[in-house]
């Protein structure tokens, strides 16, 4: 059973700021999922990502490489990654491996809106 | 109610990622069941998790001829979580392709080595032992008690 989804949205206040909100586990199963859904924003233009990870239940060092070379990608284009309140779990994970130092965390929508316009 | 020690627990599985997510979820409750701080649960959940993608990865490049290639064992012992994760396939990895810090993984940009690299730091022991012909065993330990604790006097 799979058990990713993936939910897109605009920003109603900055409507190149694509909200995608994951549900599920990011793991070596689901990643390919992941990748396939913002290889298309990205190629429709999208460089300003919000990553809500309030329903993320899990993620593996294959879910950690795909926001990277998310991040990696976007600020190649001018653009930024900022992820939305990870679930606790998620958040110990990034937080034992040190990536919470790497990416840009968020509490509120306001906030990443707030890091996205810098 | 924590569970009895010791006690062995053995999954054959099918090389498929649809698999991981179940593998994860039996790895949690044991692990709970043992009474594992929350951390710790995360911890083998994740470094188990790796394990096993490495072999769904990389062990098979051909559909192997078992049906249930993929072992997973957890002893239970009074004083260590031991779990091997083994394969009959071509290799799956090594520590030699570890990145050594999330600096390096960072800095260099490929995203790769980061699951050896998981495994080594969340578990207390890792060793992975690879024979030709015989397929990869990846054992992990994780200590119940602190591998250096030392029983103080009154």
């Amino acid at each position: 059973m799979k058990t990713f989804e993936v939910d897109i949205r605009s920003l109603d206040s900055s409507p190149d700021v694509r909200v995608i909100a994951l549900n599920g586990y990011l793991d070596a199963h689901t990643v390919a999922d992941f990748d396939r859904c913002t290889d298309e924003l990205i190629a429709a233009g999208t460089v300003k990502i919000i990553l809500d990870l309030q329903g993320l239940s899990y993620i593996s060092s294959a879910g950690i490489g795909a926001l990277m070379g998310l991040s990696q990608r976007l600020k190649k284009d001018g653009g930024e990654l900022v992820l939305l309140q990870p679930t606790q779990k998620v958040f110990k994970i990034l937080d034992l491996l040190g990536f919470t130092r790497i990416f840009h965390l968020c509490d509120s929508e306001d906030e990443a809106e707030q890091i996205l316009r810098s | 109610m924590s569970l009895p020690r010791p006690f062995i627990l053995e999954l054959r599985c099918p090389v498929e990622m649809s698999i991981l997510s179940w593998i994860r979820g039996v790895i949690a409750q044991t692990a709970a069941a043992l009474g594992l701080p929350e951390e710790d649960l995360s911890k083998i959940e994740m470094s188990v998790d790796e394990a096993c993608a490495n072999v769904i990865e990389h062990a098979y490049p051909d559909p192997p001829e078992e049906a249930l290639p993929l072992t997973v064992r957890v002893e239970a012992m009074t004083d260590a979580l031991r779990i091997m994760v083994c394969d009959s396939g071509v290799g799956a990895g090594d520590l030699r392709g570890a990145v050594k810090s999330i600096e390096e993984y960072v800095e260099v940009k490929r995203y790769r080595g980061l699951g050896t690299h998981i495994m080594q730091r969340f578990m207390d022991e890792v060793e992975f032992v690879q024979s030709p012909g015989e397929g990869t065993r990846v054992c992990m330990v994780k200590y119940l008690t602190p591998p250096n604790a030392t029983v103080g006097s009154a």
